[in-house]
């Protein structure tokens, strides 16, 4: 009877905090009950159903908001890695299991001054190709992408662009493009009577085959690197109030600042259908019909990824993966995703399945497998710049694995 | 805010989705806020109440693949959390009100080998290191070195405000970190970072 009366003595008070009728003497009271270790059980029960309770809602403000989201965004994982995740944060280890190979190995504790340093910021240095563009492919062997590209035009020209000679200008009512260098095209535009061809809707591709790379710096200044099997559709000037273009495949964008208009990657591939939003920053998209999700890295600034349904936002040095209609926000170790951009391939417990992947599309090849497709991962990290057999005899040292080149095709065996 | 589609989204937290959980967060934070609120009467413990909550809601979601009843298993979380809240509460008064660590002993004499605790202390540097620059610096300047939130807005060039918005921010980060690797919060973290209840 004694404990009935306190049980209704105790709901009655959660009652009257809940409708914010409560005294302040009432208050002391249900302290004194809350801390009487034989009314645990009570205290807990009546506690449940103030959740359910009707009541007005409040919300905290918009500031505590952000700040708990951010404490809880990119939580650590439990140890089985959701399905989600494709690539996973480490920090660099020694491991017994597999043999590491090591070549000039890049930091692993990433600042800004060397990010600079690493992602050169200043003017463009591409590295040499070991070979020239109209070489052969030699006999049993492939040699590395070289800079090739086909862009066709919005009034439908269509330009192979490693058959054109370095400094070749088209002109175009105001528009300029040049081949700036061997991998190098250029869009400039200067403003005419006639900017009215130039709307929205003049749209350029630039496509990079499988082997191909090449590198682009739109009218607004915006710098884009493309890897093998690549295609950017852009406008030839960016009118309206957003700079909008489409992108798959592999690229490196450089935007440029502009405060005024929004710049916006739009990326649809597989049912996966993503928009990065910025203003004027350094990232990467990694999105291929033969992976899972569409990949983000952020390297500085601030974007705003959405996929159909949802958005949210990238901070520097995070990735971002868009799978249908979820994102997964990540840890990104710039070695890693950015390493292409560095002409080296960079494997981290990469599966081989990945690894062949990323050899496919630079060197052009096909990849049979003969039995089973071995399931063990890879450490690595080797120039993109060497020949096909090199790389595959750095992997063969290394891994319970044999490769056999035969012409345009690979084959993998135990 | 649009309906939420829960079945959808509780099966996005499953896999690991972030902007599934954002919705979560957003969908239930209201309730959780106001009803710690009204409860405690005291508005860092609510936001600490929900804060803990979403913790706990991530590193558990995998039990809901077995749960038919996501209100009541969240709000079951949200109700233990409370309750330890409250429980504790005396405990923070007393150590606030005397602000020595012999007042802390006293009253929580387990308290002591806590702090000597190595596993503790790795866990909250790992948490210090985490943190982005500004953040980092800011907390060290006030938790490590005890400045005041003047001097240390002098020493950093920022305004007071944002001195105060990037501790909090940091605090929030810490206490997340710190429930993910500890289970539990021990009383020293708490009282370590939060000075603010009272």
């Amino acid at each position: 009877m004694q404990n009935n009366s306190k049980k209704e003595r105790i709901n009655h008070l959660l009652d009257k905090c809940i409708s914010q009728r409560i005294t302040a003497s009432e208050r002391e009271e249900l302290n004194r009950y809350i801390q009487d270790a034989d009314q645990n059980e009570i205290i807990q029960h009546s506690l449940l159903q103030s959740f359910y309770k009707e009541k007005e809602l409040v919300d905290m403000p918009l500031d505590q908001q952000n700040m708990i989201w951010n404490s809880l965004r990119g939580l650590g994982r439990p140890a089985t890695s959701p399905k989600i995740i494709r690539a996973s944060f480490l920090k660099w280890i020694a491991v017994a299991a597999v043999a590491l190979l090591i070549l000039a190995p890049l930091t692993f504790h990433i600042n800004t001054k060397q990010i600079d340093q690493v992602f050169s910021r200043g003017p463009r240095v591409k590295k040499q190709v070991e070979h020239d563009n109209n070489t052969q492919q030699p006999v049993n062997d492939r040699f590395p992408a070289k800079d090739q590209a086909v862009l066709t035009m919005f009034d439908g020209t269509v330009l192979q662009l490693d058959e054109l000679e370095i400094g070749k200008e088209i002109h175009i009512e105001g528009l300029r493009v040049e081949k700036q260098g061997k991998g190098d095209l250029v869009f400039q535009f200067k403003e005419t009577d006639n900017q009215k061809v130039f709307a929205n809707n003049s749209m350029n591709t630039l496509v990079t085959p499988r082997g191909g790379t090449y590198h682009i710096k739109l009218a607004d200044g915006t710098q884009v690197q493309l890897n093998s099997s690549s295609r950017l559709t852009f406008p030839s000037m960016f009118a309206d109030n957003a700079r909008k273009v489409e992108f798959e495949g592999e690229g490196y964008f450089e935007v440029a600042k502009d405060p005024d208009k929004k710049f916006i990657v739009e990326t649809v591939k597989n049912g996966n259908r993503q928009q990065v939003v910025v203003y004027g920053t350094q990232f990467n998209i990694c999105a291929y019909p033969e992976d899972e999700g569409i990949t983000t890295t952020l390297i500085e600034g601030s974007v705003k990824i959405s996929s159909h349904k949802n958005e949210l936002f990238l901070k520097p040095m995070e990735q971002a993966i868009v799978k249908g209609e979820e994102i997964a926000i990540l840890p990104a170790n710039l070695d890693v995703n950015l390493a292409w951009k560095n002409d080296m391939f960079y494997f981290i417990n990469e599966p081989l399945a990945d690894v062949m992947a990323q050899v496919s599309r630079w060197y052009d090849i096909d990849i049979e497998y003969v039995g089973e497709v071995p399931t063990f991962r890879l450490w690595a990290q080797i120039s993109r710049t060497k020949k096909l057999s090199e790389l595959l005899e750095v992997l063969q040292q290394t891994n319970d694995i044999h490769f056999e080149i035969d012409g345009k095709e690979v084959r993998v065996m135990k | 805010m649009a309906k939420l589609d829960l079945q959808s989204t509780i099966r996005g937290v499953i896999a690991g989705s972030d902007s599934a959980f954002r919705e979560l967060f957003d969908a239930y934070r209201p309730n959780i806020y106001t009803t710690a609120l009204r409860i405690t009467n005291n508005e860092w413990m609510a936001e600490d109440i929900v804060q803990d909550t979403f913790v706990k809601v991530w590193m558990s979601r995998e039990e809901l693949t077995n749960v038919t009843n996501f209100e009541g298993w969240l709000y079951v979380i949200a109700k233990n959390i409370t309750f330890n809240i409250l429980k504790k509460q005396k405990n923070y008064k007393a150590y606030f009100l005397a602000e020595s660590k012999e007042a802390l002993l006293r009253v929580y004499p387990e308290a002591d080998y806590m702090v000597q605790d190595k596993e503790f202390q790795l866990i909250l540097q790992q948490a210090i290191d985490r943190l982005p620059p500004k953040q980092q610096q800011t907390y060290k300047l006030i938790k490590e070195l005890q400045l005041k939130r003047d001097e240390a807005a002098t020493e950093l060039n920022v305004s007071p405000e944002t001195v105060k918005w990037n501790l909090e921010q940091a605090m929030k980060s810490i206490r997340a970190y710190c429930m993910v690797h500890l289970k539990d919060l021990p009383i020293v973290v708490v009282l370590h970072l939060f000075s603010k209840y009272f």
